[in-house]
């Protein structure tokens, strides 16, 4: 549960760096939450159309399901056709046991340069082990 | 004024100049003396004459002690008061009260409809079951806006479900007539949700004898009024009065349109209801696990709760494929959508068809997923399935595995000796990345030990003492050491019992388990299909 229910759930940081879009996750990434943060993280990277690196802090995140990691899949293919490089930050150990249970962690976290195309994103993440 | 009730300073001259109508009676019921307004009034009242008109007036006369009357006279409404004149004689004095009159009935029939309108309301909000709410609306509208009341569900089908209450309030159900809805004036045009022809075009003798409920006889007025729904027409109401009432008066429509309203939006609501129910039955239908027994010698045991809340179908699943020509082992599948409601259940579907199509390449299940995976690929969303594959074969007592997770939690192995193992099994999720990774454990489980596939419904259920922690894979594993060999059936049952006491009241995702257990203390003789196992204790 998210201590404060209408606090927004998708925080803009400020970044030092240019061409960095820092956001941060707060509260449940879930079935209910889902769709209105994929909204939030769109808004937030049409709104900086010279972005070339996409960061979401997880520091604040609480609980994530399934339908919560099919929108971090969806983000990370969201920066991949902008040709924008994506990490995700500060995962605590519960998101990382997720994502390596459903093999996605190497997908999610390997870092990312500007890539061309979804397809060649993808592919790079690709290596051995990565189910493991 | 000129007078006062105990009469003490009165003169009869004043009766005369008195402002409203005043007839003075005598002690047997002769008039005495009337005034002008009077004689307007009472124009066959005469001096010396018995008083006989009004009859209500002359009858509160001969009830002495009367302190107050009230009747009609002609057209309008008066109230008379009467003071004892000395002599004994009674002046009666007459004050008009039609306005007042008109504004007190008026405002009881503002009442009493606002009244049947929220009580018709209680009554139809009480049930989501549409045909019943077409049955308290035509008892409630023949019983206070008609005298007998049809109601027209409309539907696709070509013979709308209609319900007749009758004038002794009985109901029957029935349907219109193939092609019959356009031979009633309006009928058709309700039905589609416009607004009512007024009644007094409909001719009553239009009415079919289909409309009209057995020994009604002859129809005075006919009115029909759509039930507009939410949105959507909702049905039709079609008011019935007898000969020779009169038509329905603007002020009845405009009433009956408020009762149709209340009415149109219950039915339209259960309608909606019934509606999301058959959707969910039938999504439900084909995502009940199959009930599972004993394969070519190997138990399975499956249980699946889903979650409570009745709007979000979960997309947990298995399935026990026996061997086929193509492939000589069982092949058991446990898998869980991510998402909920009509989304996850239609790719649950999906799923368990292409698996289902790729049956003949069971014993390859990284050839499996990898078709599995690109028949889901979707550039428009990155909706996924983590699911656990396990080809099964009998070898002598024991039972071999091979068993690959798919972004799935890797089945745990509960040993002859309580000892609780998972299988080095992993994979990527299915359904989102244009390449996948899997690795495949080989188990063999010997007499009485289990293997078991779970969905994150399990070692997610929040409860407990706080009702805020986690089952989590520990207490688990621990439950699982405490359930070696046992059989299947009652490996699956003790789980779910925990679990469910775990999250007691709380909600809690689908949780599906899957148990495989090599049956202890029996033994096949024959496992080759052709001839009956023998069983030895």
């Amino acid at each position: 549960m998210t201590a404060y229910p209408d606090a927004p759930l998708v925080v803009v940081q400020p970044d030092p760096r240019p061409h960095v879009v820092s956001l941060a996750l707060r509260g449940d990434l879930d079935y209910d939450t889902g769709d209105g943060i994929l909204d939030a993280v769109r808004r937030a990277l049409s709104e900086r159309g010279d972005a070339r690196a996409l960061l979401l802090d997880c520091r604040g995140l609480e609980d994530i399901d399934s339908t919560g990691l099919s929108v971090l899949l969806q983000v990370h293919r969201l920066a991949a056709r902008r040709e924008i490089g994506f990490r995700l930050e500060n995962t605590g150990p519960a998101l990382e046991r997720l994502l390596t249970v459903t093999g996605t962690l190497e997908h999610l976290t390997s870092p990312a340069p500007a890539l061309p195309s979804a397809e060649t994103a993808q592919t790079a993440s690709e290596s051995p082990g990565s189910g493991a | 004024m000129t007078t006062s009730p105990d009469g003490s300073r009165t003169s009869v001259v004043s009766v005369t100049s008195a402002p409203c109508p005043v007839v003075v009676v005598d002690q047997g019921g002769h008039v005495v003396e009337l005034n002008e307004a009077a004689a307007g009034l009472l124009p066959e009242a005469r001096v010396a004459e018995t008083l006989t008109s009004p009859a209500w007036l002359a009858d509160a006369h001969r009830t002495a002690g009367e302190t107050r009357a009230d009747g009609e006279v002609g057209e309008g409404f008066f109230s008379a008061r009467p003071s004892v004149l000395p002599g004994g004689d009674t002046a009666w004095w007459l004050v008009e009260e039609t306005a007042h009159r008109s504004a007190v009935q008026e405002l009881e029939l503002e009442r009493e409809r606002t009244r049947f309108l929220a009580e018709a309301s209680s009554a139809l909000l009480a049930s989501l079951n549409l045909s019943r709410c077409m049955e308290v609306t035509a008892r409630l509208a023949a019983g206070r806006l008609a005298d007998a009341a049809v109601v027209i569900a409309p539907t696709g089908a070509k013979r709308p479900p209609m319900v007749v209450c009758d004038p002794q309030g009985t109901l029957q159900h029935s349907t219109v007539p193939v092609g019959a809805v356009p031979t009633v004036p309006g009928l058709a045009e309700a039905l589609q949700g416009f607004p009512p022809v007024p009644s007094r075009w409909i001719e009553p003798a239009s009415a079919p004898d289909w409309l009209v409920p057995e020994g009604f006889g002859e129809v005075g007025s006919l009115a029909i009024t759509p039930l507009p729904g939410h949105g959507v027409p909702a049905g039709a109401l079609v008011l019935l009065r007898r000969a020779p009432r009169t038509a329905f008066t603007e002020s009845e429509e405009a009433f009956s349109g408020l009762f149709a309203a209340r009415a149109g939006a219950a039915m339209s609501a259960a309608r909606l209801y019934a509606e999301q129910n058959t959707i969910t039955e039938t999504l439900m239908r084909d995502l009940l696990p199959p009930a599972l027994r004993q394969v070519q010698g190997v138990e399975f045991a499956g249980g699946y709760r889903p979650s409570v809340d009745t709007d979000r179908i979960g997309g947990d699943f298995y399935d026990v494929h026996p061997p086929g020509e193509e492939c000589a082992d069982s092949l058991a599948v446990l898998g869980d959508v991510c998402g909920k409601g009509l989304e996850a259940a239609v790719l649950t579907g999906k799923i368990r068809n292409t698996l289902q199509a790729l049956l003949p390449m069971g014993d390859d299940h990284a050839r499996m997923l990898r078709l599995l995976n690109n028949s889901l690929l979707n550039s428009r969303h990155t909706r996924f399935v983590t699911m656990v594959m396990a080809s099964v074969r009998r070898e002598d007592r024991d039972v071999l595995l091979r068993l690959t997770a798919a972004g799935h939690p890797a089945p745990l192995i509960v040993r002859g000796d309580g000892g609780v193992e998972a299988a080095d099994t992993g994979g990527s999720l299915i359904g989102v990345l244009p390449r996948i990774t899997s690795r495949t454990a080989d188990i063999r489980l010997a007499p009485g030990e289990t293997c078991l596939l779970y969905t994150d419904g399990v070692t997610e259920a929040k409860g407990g003492p706080l009702g805020d922690a986690i089952f989590g894979e520990q207490r688990l594993r621990r439950v699982l050491g405490e359930c070696a060999g046992m059989p299947a059936e009652a490996v699956v049952e003790r789980i779910q019992m925990l679990v469910a006491e775990w999250v007691g009241d709380g909600r809690h995702d689908d949780i599906a388990v899957l148990a495989i257990t090599a049956p202890k203390g029996a033994h096949l003789s024959a496992v080759d299909g052709t001839t009956a196992g023998r069983y030895t204790a």
